[in-house]
């Protein structure tokens, strides 16, 4: 709706159907006459749809007797017809008074809060802090201030870098940014020694930078110390240095799933029971006394429905359903050779995600077994990889 | 006359809408025509709305074609428009 439009609603309009041998002379005639024609369609070829201007509908009547056509008015809006509307219905103007008082006051209230922006903090976790600050549904919004509340809610919750709340008529939109976990910062001078992050058989080692405390053939466990920070200098001694190498070797892996031999399938049995619930602001009021099905097991599905207003009013009530679907779980056999190869898939998976980008899968086999109603695979992989992993190291005395 | 006054006002590159009252036209893309100095409508209909105007009548071709404001100066017609000639 452009500014003219608006200001032609304001002021009031009328739709009217002109009809006559020739149509085009009455639109002449408003012309000449200085009424403003706001718009018009053709209806065949001796009619025309006409919108005038409210004020200026009894001029257009005379135009259209002296052109020799019929007009005829068919509706009319803007503000002079709500006005006229509302003289003859004193009530239904007092009424529309008191909804849109209640409405405006409404909007000094949130009634929903959204929560975006968060990944790794629970939603519920956000909206008990913001409870804690002060902010939930029914709350005064005026009264809240942003920096105070991102203060607050970043005390509360320290895994947050950055929050802040915006208000949308009844709607608290809270954006938060997550803090990013400080990675290990090492100074590149301070003593490291690369240490073996998995047990296995060393079949290579590279060194950069350090002393290479294992060889080819050599086997070692977690935790020991491959390329050492003590280094051999020529004229001054022995010194702490950041070692840096790859040290490859053969690592053994023994990865187990199981899963039963029979799976529970849901089966509807076609009893169902809904029910009804109103909420208005923090306040439930059931429809029911006990509709829900008792006994067996039951699906339960809410649909909830909020009061709004062409998306700028949200008023503090929802109409709840709550729907409930009795099922009983069939067992039914599981596809052994299917379910083996699931698990062989699933160990293998497992297996690529404990191994780096550069790692070499050399020999895997699976065994299967089936004891007690489950079926049980082991896999056995042997790989190639790059075992050694940074250490602070320098606990060690210069020898 | 107005022939007389507009290739006068072509002789002397005076703009000939005012001197003569030659009627304007200015298209906006192709669903949008605004007629200016013209002197009444001669037929309206979907598909097509001819303008009467002082040196030369004006045709618009079209579909679905519309008088969006029409006042003593001016004429805008909406609508897709397929082309306009002159009478």
């Amino acid at each position: 709706m452009g500014v003219y439009d608006g200001l032609n609603r304001l002021a009031g309009w009328v739709d009217c159907r002109v009809t006559g041998a020739e149509p085009a002379a009455f639109l002449n005639g408003c012309a000449g006459e200085r009424v403003p024609v706001l718009g018009a369609a053709a209806e065949g070829e001796y009619a025309l749809r006409v919108r005038l201007r409210a004020r200026d509908s009894r001029r257009a009547a005379r135009l259209a007797r002296r052109t020799q056509c019929t007009l005829e008015i068919l509706s009319g809006g803007g503000t002079p017809a709500l006005l006229r509307f509302l003289r003859r219905r004193g009530l239904a103007a007092a009424g529309l008074g008191l909804i849109l008082l209640l409405l405006a006051w409404s909007r000094l209230f949130i009634w929903e809060i959204g929560v975006t922006g968060n990944e790794r903090v629970d939603t519920g976790r956000i909206l008990d802090a913001l409870r804690e600050c002060g902010i939930s549904c029914g709350s005064f919004w005026p009264g809240i201030t942003s920096d105070n509340l991102r203060s607050r809610l970043l005390t509360e919750l320290p895994e947050l870098a950055w929050a802040t709340v915006n208000v949308y008529g009844s709607r608290a939109e809270v954006i938060v940014r997550e803090r990013v976990p400080k990675p290990d910062i090492w100074y590149e001078k301070d003593p490291v020694d690369v240490v073996a992050a998995k047990t296995g058989f060393v079949t290579e080692v590279r060194t950069l930078c350090g002393t290479a405390r294992v060889g080819p053939g050599s086997a070692v466990t977690e935790g020991e110390t491959l390329i050492s920070c003590h280094a051999d200098s020529l004229w001054g001694g022995p010194r702490l240095v950041h070692a840096t190498g790859t040290v490859r070797a053969e690592t053994w892996y023994v990865l187990r799933a199981a899963v039963p031999l029979s799976k529970g399938v849901k089966q509807y049995t076609g009893r169902e029971s809904s029910r009804w619930a109103l909420l208005i602001g923090k306040q439930r009021y059931n429809f029911y006394l006990n509709s829900s099905i008792s006994g067996g097991m039951c699906d339960r599905i809410s649909k909830v429905w909020h009061l709004r207003l062409g998306g700028v009013f949200s008023l503090p009530v929802a109409l709840v359903r709550e729907t409930e679907r009795e099922y009983a779980v069939a067992e039914t056999p599981r596809d052994q050779n299917l379910a083996r190869r699931e698990l062989e898939e699933l160990l293998l998976a497992r297996l690529q995600a404990a191994l780096g980008p550069e790692a070499e899968i050399r020999d895997v086999r699976c065994f299967a077994a089936v004891s007690d109603g489950l079926l049980s695979v082991k896999l056995h992989a042997r790989c190639s990889e790059d075992i050694g992993v940074e250490r602070p190291g320098g606990e060690q005395p210069l020898q | 006359m107005a022939k007389i006054l507009e290739r006068l006002a072509n002789r002397l590159d005076l703009p000939a809408e005012v001197v003569a009252g030659a009627p304007r036209v200015t298209l906006t893309g192709t669903d949008r025509a605004l007629v200016e100095n013209h002197r009444g409508l001669l037929a309206f209909t979907e598909s097509e709305v001819r303008v009467a105007g002082r040196t030369a009548g004006v045709r618009i071709r079209g579909d679905g074609l519309l008088l969006q404001a029409m006042d003593g100066e001016m004429l805008l017609v909406a609508g897709r428009i397929f082309g306009v000639d002159l009478e």
